[in-house]
Formats: structure tokens, C-alpha cells, sequence
């Protein structure tokens, strides 16, 4: 008996040595903490997910910027400035002449080309970027100004340049391990395995090393040409969930649980050495109600849908998400000029049952909600959709939730054959058309998904689209939300906010809607 | 075999022996009839669930957002304020049947076509264990997780999932039985009576199988619950807003602060499993001393 | 029969064994049809003709789905798994990016359930019935009766967020430099780095995962080992033995043991691939990443050639794992080979 006591003692002390944690920190490096699972690429011509927004933000640089203190100007990047010829078809761009890559080598108009060129050949997702907006050509005057041509004039431009996809590559490198811009470059092009491993830009940081499913190491960029910033890396690990996230933050493993969920960032609020970092997005979440005959449904009149939107307990969604989201009059995000939130659409039973009485039917009728997978500001779709469930049920609508898996749901949702949905929309870059061009036309877009056929909405979209002056646009816009309004066809529940749990020693921690966050002013 | 000889031996005492009996009995086998008790508790609990529990599960109250035990929830609420308590119990609603159909309905087909097997030999045997051994070289839970991802989550697929993994064992472990009871003197004396083979295989040799199967039925009907529970966690089983353990489980996981709102339904998961075990364990006493 | 001439009977039985693997895996996949498009080229670029014509070029989406089996029956003798819809990258690529740490894990539970289970299972054996053998047995059915998700939630909670005596969820400190990869398996990696540092930080997060993924293995080690000692014990001889003293019953054991040696092995043969299987519930609350959060994530998102080669590899192993357990049992019991 004595000898098998021995043997569970040196068991248990081998067990106990190795849960010594030792202490060897990586120096200055920020550790973040989130479901950073979505990366499939991180050639910047290629990826097309969230996560790679970030990545490429820290480790490339854009010809133009949108900064997150104020999100209507666009300010120089790689570029010190630009001008639009006067029919905006021509777009002439001039470098920083002190720009230069990790490498020393200093960004040239030629670089320029090289990386829109490619990206455009390479006939991936992001090359949507370039394409939807009629990009012709590309020209290198001289050595620092690049010429762009579009198909017609595209006010919208100008922030689409901002997109990290349209991130300038250093053209020697990326040849060198293989890439090309020519036009079979979806065929020819070999860079994608180098630059899922390395970045080949001019930001702050480098990219080291990826990690499927596990981590994204970067590392400071001693040649930043704008000079070292604070942090010596930066390390995106990979978490299931915001609770694993908030536990590693909580213990000092990580610096940043990125992207929690309020009821988690609760729990954070207690703790002295953590501290939240609110971020307002322009993510939307909606319930989409298609208004065509073609369903054989009530919700094809008018009245049933908005006596759907009047029956929506508005301020019981935001609760769900612990008050940490906000919500639009319609598919335009509050923050994009000309959304206006005294539109909205509040909880009012009474005329719900009275829009729905005099629509025939006044003790309601049964229909299926469909959802897919995910969440938005940390709530799960199924908690959403059970949430409508019982608010639709106090006047008399009884839906029967159906979730799907997001592949099966979103394939069924773009063969038209959902009539009501939940589902949420994020843009790529700060422009109204990222809302106006895919919630307004019969044959586009995602009021196609839903068989919508407003002429009026789908009239407004393009003139927002072809407008240039910014108080006409704003005009417009306005007019578009009431159309939209009126048309009750997508109901926004929730604009969502970013919560990001920090410790308390990270100082300069911005959100921004677009790359999420930028790590060249933190320090800690 | 003993079983039939000890309750006909039973059936002609006196009534007190027969009480004495059974006390004996449980002294005996405590595992049993603890894992009867158990079992036997939970399905009275949930069979009454509507009147039990104050409640109706999926009645949402946002105002008692996830509040801790107390009087008035037993278990707390949710996210959305609903009762925990009539959840658990609504969610043995699906679990427990849920997990019975699967053993009965794989006994039922592996069974047949395992005892087809072993019965006739040959071209049948061949076809019918081939196809359960490819089966079987699939790892359950894996083979499971794409049946039921492909199929699409609900409960009728992770049920069909359940069934497509476990069949073929009963398969594997009738027809091993049926081999060893074909040579039964019995057997082979029916057959010389000239009676159809398919008679004395369902009246002669399956009723001697019935040991080795109950114990690993009621040990399959714990590990059917957390198969479907694991599924219903990673988002393949149940669809919300329906109560089931493990997709409540999967809803508390980022709530670990509020710790009773995946507690609760894992200690569900736990009890009714165990309830099981013991009783697998306890028939394996009583029935087949040997192991 | 020989040796050699059941070993080479047994690996041919395999092969259409693995033929009927692959069958099964393509009757499964086309039973559903469903567009994987919008998982190839994301949901904006669906409305993108251009984008969308070229996808199902390449992907060969526009033939028939017996052509499609073919091509993956050749593909997958050539080696070739298919190229995932979600990473974009060849499927046998992600396998092995993703099966070192699932094997770490599974070795690594292997060897605390038999190093644990085993003594454990001779003590309880040799004082059957003692207060000790009870408490085992009832830990032993409690640990067969946890569902390993919920138990891996409350550990992390209780040792790792409460306590702080664990590490927490990963593979790895996520502030500690990892060694340089060279087989993939973050303890052996620190050993040949000689980073004693980092082996440490690779074990302390071995500890969790490996209680909770083991802990069902320990289970069943045990039992095998304490019924072979208390069959042992109720032997006549024993009973005279046992009266000598406790140095006879070192004898017992050692006796009981050979006995228990045959069914142990292919329990632990049996495990091996259980665990495999088992890790997809305990990677997924560990942020473990291995196959079995691979297949979770292809599972969610219809990615065909990923489930399909993940699910391959896996029954693979556990068809080798069980022909290695067949091989070992003849060599140790010649008997089975007249069987």
C-alpha cells in the first residue's frame, strides 16, 4: 500500500509542477483575445472575411483613410493627396514621397498599379471592389502619381480607396514569391501561400506568422516611415466564445477580449483591472419581411407589415443586448449622413391590431421566421427570433421559428425563398451606397432575396448613387429612409455596438467600423 | 436465463416471502434499483413537467433577465428571463423519448438484421456485417456530426443520426448471441420437429439473447442522451426556441458568471445518464455474474 | 496459420473496408444538396455574375455528381483530399495543420488514463469491497456519466477563472514564444528546442483538456483492471496464497495482470480512437486546435470536402489504430490466429 501512496504522490507532484505557470512575458506585446476564425486568407487580393480587415490594416496601408474620430472625411494615407477630374471620372492620386515599406524601399506609383491590377486579375471576391464601381484603368504618370479611370462617375469612390482589399503591396516582393498582375493572375498568381504567412506592405506592424485556428502573430514594423509605434507586436489568439476570451483577460493571459457580449462585459465591469471599450459599428441587424404576392401570404399587404413593425418590443431587442446597441429608421446606419432616427417605427399594440383588423385579419394569422446561425451584439440569432416570436404572438401573429445552419439559410435566402427572415448586414467600406445598393432594387442585392419591387426606393438609390454634392445626397438620403419607412419591407432590431474588455494598463484602444480597431497608438 | 427462474420461483410464494424477496434483492443490487429510482423520479417529474413547473418554458419575462435561484425560480432564469427549472424539465421532454426511440428503433433494425445474420450464414451474414462493420469504422460522434450538419439541425435528424451510429452494434452483439444459441440442443430439436426456421429464431433463440442486450440498452440509452445533447451543443441538434439540455448548456457557456444557467440542465445531462449506468451496472450484477 | 500470413490477411480484409468507408461518405453527402457557393465566394459576391461563373468553374460545381465521386475517389489515391470551400486550402493541408494537436491530446489522455487507471484498478481489486474500492468505483461511474462539454466549462471556471491553479483555454501560454515547429506537437517541439520553459507552459495546458478527455478512458481502465484481479483473487489458489501475507499477493497481481493484458489492449486500442472522436466536444470548449474543432467548423458551414476528409482521416485511423490492436493481440495470443 505504501509503495502505491508513492507512486499517486509523484503523480500528483508532476501534475502540480506542470501547472506552474512561468512567468517569461513576451515583452510589449499585446495579446487579443476574440473568435478570430474567419480568416481564410491574408493576401490582401484574396480575403474577403472580418478578421483580415484588421490584419491587413496593421500590416498595409490605403492611398486614402477614414479615421474613426471622424468618419465623414477622408484624409491622406499612402497618398498626400488626390483630385477628381471634372466629369469624376479620373482620379489622380499622389504618393507621400517619404512613404516607404518594411522593406526601406519606398513606395512607388508602379507598386501602386501592381497591387490594384492584380487584384482586379485575380477575379476574387474583393475584386468586387473595383469592379462594381466601373474601374477601367489604372496609369503610373510618373514615379508618385497614378491615374484611375472609371466607367462613370462614382462619388463613392474616394472611400472605397480606403478598403484595406485596395491595401498597396510592395510589387518586387510579391513577385518575387511568385505573384503576378497579369490577367490570367487567377490561374498564374503564387504569392497566396507567402502572404498568408508574411505581409509585404508599408504599416506599422509585420505579419510573422498565422496559425490556423489558433493564432495571428505581428510584429512591430521597426521601419515604419511614420516612425516605431509603442507596441513591439501585436497577437490575435483565437478564442471559441467571448467567455473564454473575458477569462484570459481576466487572469492577465491576454491584454484584449475582442468583441464581446454585454451580459459577459458585465461581469467585466466589477473587476478594477479591466475596463471596456464601447465602439460604435454601422452593423445592422434586421427582420426582413417580403412584401411580394408571390408567398401567397398576409404580409404582402402593406398594413400587416407594419403592423408587424408596430408590434416589435424595440426597447426589449436593445435590452437583450444590455443596452449596448442602438437602432436606424431603415437599412442606413445612424452615423451615415441622412439617417434619421425620428423615424423610427415604435411599439404601439393598438394600432398594430388596428392595421391588422382592417388589413382582414383581425385575429392574426401563422407564418415561419427563418434564421440562420451567428449573432450580433452577443445575441445569439435563435434568442432574437424567440424575442419576435413572443412579441408578434401579443397580436395574434404566430410564426414558428426555423434556424438553419448560415450556409444552408443564406443559399435559401438568395434563391428567394424566405418569406420573412432575421439576418444582419456589415459594410466594407463608409459609403451610403454600401446600404442604398443592396436594399433598394428588384433585381439586386438583398430586396431581390425578398422579392422587393418599390420603384420609388429603387429610384432614390440611384440618384444617391450619381450624386456628388454632399447636401443634395444628404437630401436624398432622407427621402430614401422615409421611402423605406413607409415600405416596411426591412425592419432594422438593432445597430450593434463593439464592446472590447481591456486591462486596465492599454491605453489608446480606438474602434473603428470598418478595420475594427487600430493598434499604431496603443500602448500599455 | 436466471431471471425467468427466479421470478417463476417467486410467482408461487406467499406474498411476505415474495416482499422479503425484493428487499433482499435491492440489498443486493443496490446500483439497480438506485438507478431505477433515479430514472424512475426523473420520468415522473418531466411526465408531469406542465404541472410542476410554474412556468411555461419558453415564457419570456425580459424584466427577470437571468436572475440566480430563489423561491421563485428554482434554478433561475435565462437570457430572456425564462424559468430554468420548467426548461430542465421540458427538456426531458425530448431527451429521455428522444433517447429511447433511438435504442428501441436500433435494437429493433440492428437486431432483425443481426439475427437474420447470424441465423442464416451466408450471402445475408456477409451483406448485412459488411455494411455494419464500414459503419462501425466511423467514430460515433464523428459519424453522427456530419449525418446531422448535412441533414440540417433538428431533433428528427439527430434522432436519424443516433440510430444510423448505433445499429450496427446491436447488430454485431445479436448476431454473436444467435450463433452461440443455434447450437442449443433445443434449437437444433425444433428443427427436427420441421418447424420454419424464421419461428425458431424469433420464438427459440432471440428470447435467450435478452441479457447481454438489456445491459447494454440501458447503458446506450445514457449515451444516446449525450450524444444528442453534444450535438444540440454545437448547434446541430434541437432548434430553439425548444428547451433541450445541451443547446441550454451551449446558451450558458458565455454566461459562466451566472453560473446556474448552465448547471442546471448539465446536471440534468449527468443525473439521467448515471440513472442509466447504475441500472446497466446493477442488471450486469444481477444477470450476468461474471463480469 | 503464421504470423506474417495473418497479418497480411488482415490488411487485406482492410482494403475494402476502406473502399466501403469512402461509398459511405459519398452516399451521406449527396443524400443533401445544397448550393456551397455562398460559402466559396462569401455573401456580398453572390450577386457578382462575374465572381460567381468563375467560382463554379473551379470548382467543378457544373458536373454531375457521379463525375464528381470519381474525380474524388482518384483524387483521393493520388493523395489529394480535395481543396477545402472554407480555408481554401487543400484539405490534406488542414488535416495535418490540425492533427498533431488532436493526437498530443489524445496520447496524452491515453497515458493518464493507464498510468492513473492501473494501479488504481489493483488496488480496488485487491481490497474489493473496502471503503477504497467503493469510492473508486463510484468516482469511476460519476466520470462515465459526465458529459465532457459541461465538465470541461466548470473546470475552466472553477481551476482556471476562480482559482488560477490551471492554465486556461489554448494550446499554449498565449504570452510565451513558441518553440520552433517541427512535429507539430507543442510537448515533443519543446524538448528537441530544449526550452524547458516552454515544455512546461505546453504541459500546464495539457492538464485540463486531458482530465476531462481521459477521465472516461480511466473509467473503463480501471474496471478491466480490478475485475481481472478480483477474478484472480476468487481463484482457489489465491485463497490459500492470501493467507501468507501480503508479499503473496504482489504475486496475485502480477498474475492477475497478465490476465487483464489482453482485453486491456484492446480497450486502449478501442480508446485510442474514442478519443479521437471524443476530443470534438473537448477541443471546442478548450479552444483546442485540432481536428475535431475543424470538423465542428466545417460542420457548421457545409464544408463538403472538409467534413468528408476530416471524417475519412479519422475512420482511418481508427480502422489502423484496430488493425495494430489485431496484430498485437496474435502476437501476445496465438490463439486468435486459428480462430
Amino acid at each position: 500500500m505504501r509503495r502505491v501512496l508513492a507512486f499517486f504522490l509523484v503523480i500528483a507532484i508532476a501534475f502540480s509542477f506542470s501547472t506552474q505557470l512561468s512567468a517569461r512575458a513576451q515583452g510589449n506585446t499585446l495579446i487579443v483575445a476574440g473568435r478570430f476564425v474567419d480568416v481564410i486568407t491574408l493576401d490582401p487580393g484574396r480575403a474577403f472575411e472580418t478578421t483580415n480587415l484588421i490584419v491587413h490594416h496593421a500590416t498595409y496601408e490605403t492611398l486614402l483613410n477614414i479615421n474613426a474620430d471622424d468618419l465623414s472625411k477622408i484624409v491622406p494615407g499612402l497618398a498626400e493627396s488626390y483630385s477628381i477630374s471634372e466629369d469624376g471620372l479620373e482620379y489622380t492620386f499622389v504618393l507621400n514621397p517619404k512613404a516607404k515599406f518594411a522593406s526601406g524601399n519606398p513606395v512607388t506609383a508602379e507598386d501602386v498599379r501592381f497591387s490594384w491590377t492584380r487584384l482586379l486579375n485575380l477575379k476574387g471576391s474583393p475584386s468586387s471592389y473595383l469592379k462594381d464601381f466601373g474601374f477601367k484603368s489604372i496609369e503610373v504618370v510618373d514615379e508618385r502619381t497614378v491615374k484611375v479611370r472609371l466607367e462613370s462617375p462614382q462619388p463613392a469612390f474616394a472611400s472605397v480607396v480606403t478598403a484595406p482589399a485596395l491595401s498597396i503591396l510592395e510589387k518586387a516582393v510579391v513577385v518575387a514569391q511568385g505573384g503576378t498582375d497579369a490577367e490570367d493572375a487567377d490561374q498564374t498568381d503564387k504569392a497566396k501561400d507567402w502572404l498568408d504567412q508574411n505581409s509585404a506592405g508599408s504599416g506599422p506592424f509585420i505579419l510573422k506568422r498565422w496559425s490556423p485556428n489558433s493564432e495571428i502573430v505581428m510584429v512591430r514594423n521597426e521601419n515604419y516611415w511614420r516612425g516605431p509605434v509603442a507596441l513591439e507586436g501585436v497577437t490575435l489568439r483565437v478564442t471559441n466564445d467571448a467567455a473564454s476570451a473575458l477569462q484570459l483577460v481576466a487572469r492577465g493571459d491576454a491584454d484584449v477580449a475582442f468583441g464581446v457580449d454585454a451580459d459577459t462585459a458585465e461581469q467585466a465591469r466589477n473587476n478594477p483591472d479591466l475596463k471596456l471599450n464601447i465602439g460604435q459599428t454601422l452593423n445592422l441587424l434586421y427582420l426582413g419581411i417580403s412584401p411580394s404576392d408571390f408567398f401567397k401570404l398576409p404580409i404582402s399587404d402593406v398594413r400587416v407589415r407594419k403592423a408587424i413593425a408596430h408590434a416589435i418590443d424595440y426597447d426589449g431587442v436593445i435590452a437583450l443586448t444590455g443596452g449596448f446597441a442602438d437602432r436606424p429608421a431603415a437599412m442606413l446606419p445612424l452615423g451615415i449622413a441622412g439617417s434619421d432616427p425620428s423615424l423610427r417605427y415604435t411599439r404601439d399594440l393598438e394600432k398594430a391590431k388596428a392595421l391588422l383588423a382592417e388589413a382582414g385579419y383581425p385575429n392574426g394569422f401563422s407564418m415561419t421566421l427563418f434564421i440562420g446561425g451567428g449573432s450580433t451584439a452577443g445575441v445569439p440569432r435563435e434568442v432574437i427570433a424567440a424575442k419576435i416570436q413572443a412579441d408578434l404572438a401579443e397580436v395574434g401573429i404566430q410564426l414558428e421559428i426555423n434556424q438553419q445552419t448560415t450556409p444552408n439559410f443564406l443559399t435559401a435566402f438568395r434563391a428567394q425563398e424566405l418569406p420573412m427572415v432575421i439576418s444582419a448586414w456589415t459594410p466594407d467600406y463608409l459609403d451610403a451606397t454600401m446600404w442604398t445598393a443592396f436594399f433598394s432594387k428588384a433585381d439586386s442585392g438583398v430586396s431581390r432575396r425578398l422579392r422587393m419591387d418599390e420603384p420609388k426606393i429603387a429610384e432614390l438609390a440611384d440618384q444617391i448613387a450619381a450624386e456628388r454634392d454632399p447636401m443634395v445626397r444628404e437630401r436624398l438620403l432622407r427621402e430614401y429612409v422615409k421611402a423605406h419607412v413607409e415600405a416596411a419591407v426591412f425592419i432594422p432590431l438593432l445597430q450593434e455596438q463593439y464592446i472590447d474588455v481591456l486591462r486596465s494598463n492599454v491605453q489608446g484602444y480606438v474602434f473603428h467600423p470598418v478595420y475594427l480597431t487600430d493598434f499604431a497608438g496603443v500602448s500599455k | 436465463m436466471a431471471s425467468s427462474l427466479t421470478l417463476s420461483a417467486t410467482e408461487r410464494l406467499p406474498q411476505r416471502t415474495w416482499l422479503r424477496n425484493l428487499l433482499k434483492h435491492m440489498r443486493r443490487y443496490p446500483s439497480l434499483w438506485i438507478g431505477s429510482a433515479m430514472l424512475g423520479i426523473l420520468a415522473l417529474l418531466i411526465a408531469f413537467a406542465p404541472i410542476i413547473a410554474r412556468y411555461p418554458p419558453n415564457q419570456q419575462n425580459l424584466t427577470m433577465r437571468l436572475k440566480p435561484p430563489s423561491a421563485q425560480h428554482l434554478f433561475g432564469t435565462d437570457e430572456l428571463g425564462r424559468d430554468i427549472f420548467s426548461r430542465v424539465l421540458h427538456g426531458g421532454r425530448i431527451s429521455l423519448p428522444a433517447a429511447l426511440i433511438v435504442v428501441v428503433v436500433s435494437l429493433t433494425v440492428g437486431g432483425l438484421l443481426g439475427a437474420f445474420a447470424g441465423f442464416f450464414g451466408g450471402v445475408i451474414d456477409d451483406a448485412i456485417m459488411r455494411v455494419a462493420d464500414v459503419t462501425l469504422a466511423f467514430p460515433a460522434v464523428v459519424l453522427a456530426l456530419a449525418i446531422s450538419a448535412l441533414l440540417g439541425p433538428s431533433l428528427n435528424n439527430a434522432i436519424l443520426a443516433a440510430c444510423a451510429v448505433l445499429w450496427p452494434e446491436y447488430a454485431r452483439l445479436i448476431r454473436s448471441q444467435v450463433l452461440v444459441a443455434r447450437t442449443f440442443e433445443y434449437v437444433t430439436a425444433a428443427r427436427s420437429l420441421g418447424r420454419r426456421e424464421v419461428s425458431i429464431l424469433l420464438r427459440h433463440v432471440l428470447p435467450n439473447t435478452w441479457t447481454p442486450i438489456m445491459i447494454k440498452a440501458a447503458l446506450d440509452v445514457g449515451g444516446i442522451i449525450l450524444l444528442v445533447s453534444a450535438l444540440s451543443f454545437i448547434g446541430l441538434g434541437v432548434a430553439p426556441p425548444t428547451a433541450e439540455w445541451g443547446s441550454m448548456v451551449a446558451l450558458g457557456r458565455t454566461k459562466f458568471y451566472q453560473w446556474w444557467v448552465a448547471t442546471f440542465p448539465g446536471l440534468a445531462i449527468l443525473v439521467s445518464i448515471l440513472a442509466c449506468n447504475l441500472i446497466s451496472e446493477g442488471l450486469r450484477n444481477w444477470l450476468d455474474p461474471r463480469m | 496459420m503464421s504470423l506474417v500470413r495473418y497479418i497480411a490477411r488482415r490488411l487485406i480484409l482492410t482494403i475494402p473496408m476502406l473502399f466501403g468507408i469512402t461509398l459511405v461518405l459519398f452516399l451521406i453527402y449527396n443524400i443533401v444538396q445544397v448550393d456551397p457557393l455562398v460559402m466559396i465566394i462569401g455573401e456580398r459576391a453572390m450577386d457578382n455574375p462575374h465572381v460567381v461563373e468563375a467560382a463554379i468553374r473551379k470548382w467543378g460545381l457544373d458536373r454531375p455528381v457521379w463525375e464528381q465521386y470519381i474525380t474524388y475517389l482518384v483524387n483521393i489515391l493520388r493523395g489529394d483530399l480535395g481543396t477545402s470551400f472554407l480555408t481554401r486550402r487543400p484539405v490534406l493541408d488542414d488535416l495535418l495543420t490540425h492533427l498533431p494537436a488532436t493526437v498530443e491530446l489524445a496520447v496524452s489522455s491515453l497515458l493518464f488514463a493507464v498510468v492513473l487507471g492501473i494501479p488504481l484498478g489493483i488496488v480496488a481489486g485487491i481490497y474489493f469491497g473496502s471503503l477504497f474500492d467503493r469510492s473508486v468505483w463510484l468516482i469511476s461511474l460519476l466520470n462515465g456519466s459526465l458529459p465532457p462539454f459541461w465538465t470541461g466549462l466548470i473546470f475552466l471556471f472553477v481551476f482556471y477563472y476562480s482559482l488560477g491553479i490551471t492554465a486556461g483555454p489554448g494550446r499554449f501560454p498565449p504570452r510565451m514564444e513558441r518553440p520552433p515547429m517541427v512535429t507539430g506537437l507543442l510537448t515533443v517541439d519543446s524538448l528537441i528546442a530544449g526550452d524547458v520553459a516552454a515544455l512546461n507552459g505546453a504541459l500546464s495546458h495539457l492538464v485540463l483538456p486531458t482530465v476531462i478527455l481521459g477521465g472516461f478512458t480511466l473509467a473503463l481502465v480501471l474496471r478491466v483492471t480490478r475485475a481481472a484481479i478480483v477474478e484472480e483473487m476468487r481463484r482457489e489458489y489465491i485463497r490459500t496464497a492470501r493467507s501468507k501475507g501480503l508479499a503473496e499477493r504482489l504475486v496475485v497481481v502480477r498474475h492477475a495482470l497478465r490476465n487483464a493484458l489482453l482485453p486491456l489492449i484492446t480497450i486502449i486500442g478501442l480508446a485510442f480512437a474514442g478519443l479521437l472522436s471524443g476530443a470534438v466536444m473537448t477541443e471546442t470548449v478548450f479552444d483546442w486546435a485540432g481536428l475535431g474543432q475543424y470538423l465542428v467548423r466545417a460542420a457548421a458551414s457545409l464544408d463538403y470536402p472538409a467534413i468528408q476528409g476530416g471524417t475519412l482521416l479519422i475512420a482511418v485511423i481508427y480502422v489502423v489504430v484496430n488493425l495494430c490492436v489485431d496484430i498485437l493481440y496474435s502476437i501476445l495470443d496465438p490463439r486468435v490466429r486459428h480462430g
